[in-house]
């Protein structure tokens, strides 16, 4: 059984929710979502996981842990979410904000080449990933004025270790 | 003093540079000795656990392995970094977990403490250090600890995520006055912010507007992407510092380049507060 599993990788068990919804009620960003946090918990429950992996707040959640915090039960929504966005991407699903996903995919690109991010080249991939090319323009070249976007790339001595954590499953 | 071992992860050469900077000036002035993690990695941020697991936790673990060769503790000033490398600790703690990362990563010749860096400040001997440095001053200051310093509590075990005090302690040993307020453990968006920009920036003027009514002139906080968000995406014009900047004035060893590299002036407040050493 799915909820089983969940269980399992999220360490917590979230049959025990009693719909108290202290999660939507705290989430920062639950006015944003689709799907309210105590109902990603009752779908979760009742193995609705196609439409939770299609929905927008598996990637609206900052994993912020407020709700896991402040649940009477222990219950991190946030958890339940990580999970479904791995799940998502093993899955090849077409998320539901594709920057949300583009820009983790971009940075885990960054850290496979050099073994800690390159700002800049991160950045463009995920620009020429997203085709948005003018969004916090001005504020992109403010930073990279500032000196807080540096052009040259660090690679770290021990990138093939890195790339092998990449490779195997 | 005292020995560390030190792990300042890719923004504090980057975007955090005035974070970086006035981290390793205060260090060296207090005569803390501190030594970089070997050959350290990007331990995954917000993006491994996003979307794979198995890397959420190698690549923190990778760089509790270096640092297991070095002597000490672990000390680290970003809140993300913080986070999962305390989680790729608990990872560990169970044999099989540990047994599972060594198969890839090799043997652990221990696994190292790690702590926040604000908890190297909070120490007895060093706040004591701290108070023979007091500024005299009424600028109001709204300590804002973002996330990642507190939850998830099982695994951090850090502070109360409710109510955290570490920031307030160390200002306040320094005679600067900090308000209370209720967003101190309030999400700033944290890696919404180029995906979802608008969406933080809601969430950063819902901050910045409850720092005002308390009073405060200012922010200080200890996560380099609250920083970043908080400076990035408001319209209000608060300077928003880090905690070890504030240190550095009080003991008089600040540089005009910490300054320099903020998107909001923050000159204004920064004079106010020298003015009182």
């Amino acid at each position: 059984m799915r909820v089983l599993e969940i269980n399992d990788l999220t360490n917590q068990n979230i049959l025990l929710c009693y719909q108290c919804q202290k999660c939507t009620a705290t989430c920062p960003v639950s006015n944003y979502m689709d799907i309210k946090p105590d109902v990603v918990v009752r779908m979760a429950i009742n193995g609705k996981i196609n439409e939770l992996m299609r929905c927008k707040t598996i990637w609206l959640c900052t994993g912020c842990e407020t709700c896991g915090s402040r649940c009477p039960n222990l219950i991190s929504v946030g958890k339940i979410n990580e999970y479904l966005r791995q799940l998502a991407f093993e899955n090849n699903i077409e998320p539901a904000i594709k920057p949300a996903l583009e820009i983790h995919r971009a940075f885990l690109n960054s850290i496979e080449r050099f073994g800690i991010v390159h700002e800049a080249s991160m950045l463009a991939e995920f620009k020429i990933r997203t085709k948005d090319f003018f969004s916090d323009l001005k504020l992109g070249i403010k930073m990279f004025l500032k000196g807080k976007i540096p052009l040259k790339p660090h690679t770290i001595k021990g990138i093939r270790e890195i790339k092998r954590m990449f490779e195997e499953k | 003093m005292k020995r560390i071992i030190y792990y300042p992860g890719c923004t504090l050469h980057s975007t955090a540079y005035e974070y970086g900077n006035s981290t390793e000036a205060v260090l060296k002035h207090l005569g803390i000795e501190f030594e970089e993690i070997p050959d350290w990695n990007c331990c995954g941020a917000a993006s491994a656990k996003s979307l794979n697991h198995r890397l959420s936790i190698l690549l923190p673990a990778r760089n509790l392995r270096n640092a297991a060769d070095l002597a000490g503790d672990v000390y680290v000033p970003c809140a993300g970094c913080y986070n999962n490398l305390m989680k790729a600790k608990k990872a560990m703690e169970n044999e099989e977990g540990r047994e599972e990362i060594e198969k890839k990563l090799g043997k652990f010749h221990r696994i190292p403490e790690v702590y926040p860096l604000m908890n190297l400040f909070i120490d007895d001997k060093v706040l004591k250090k701290l108070s023979e440095n007091k500024l005299n001053t009424d600028v109001k200051i709204a300590c804002y600890y973002g996330c990642a310093f507190l939850r998830p509590e099982e695994i951090l075990q850090n502070e109360n995520p409710e109510l955290p005090k570490s920031i307030d302690t160390i200002l306040n040993t320094l005679g600067v006055h900090t308000v209370e307020w209720p967003l101190k453990s309030f999400c700033c968006g944290g890696d919404l912010s180029l995906a979802s920009s608008d969406i933080v920036s809601v969430l950063v003027e819902k901050i910045l507007i409850y720092a005002i009514e308390a009073g405060a002139s200012a922010i200080v906080t200890a996560c380099p992407l609250c920083q970043a968000n908080l400076e990035m995406r408001q319209k209000t014009k608060m300077p928003v510092f880090y905690f070890t900047e504030i240190i550095g004035i009080a003991l008089g060893i600040d540089e005009n380049k910490w300054w320099k590299k903020h998107l909001v002036d923050p000159g204004n407040v920064v004079s106010k507060l020298k003015g009182g050493r």
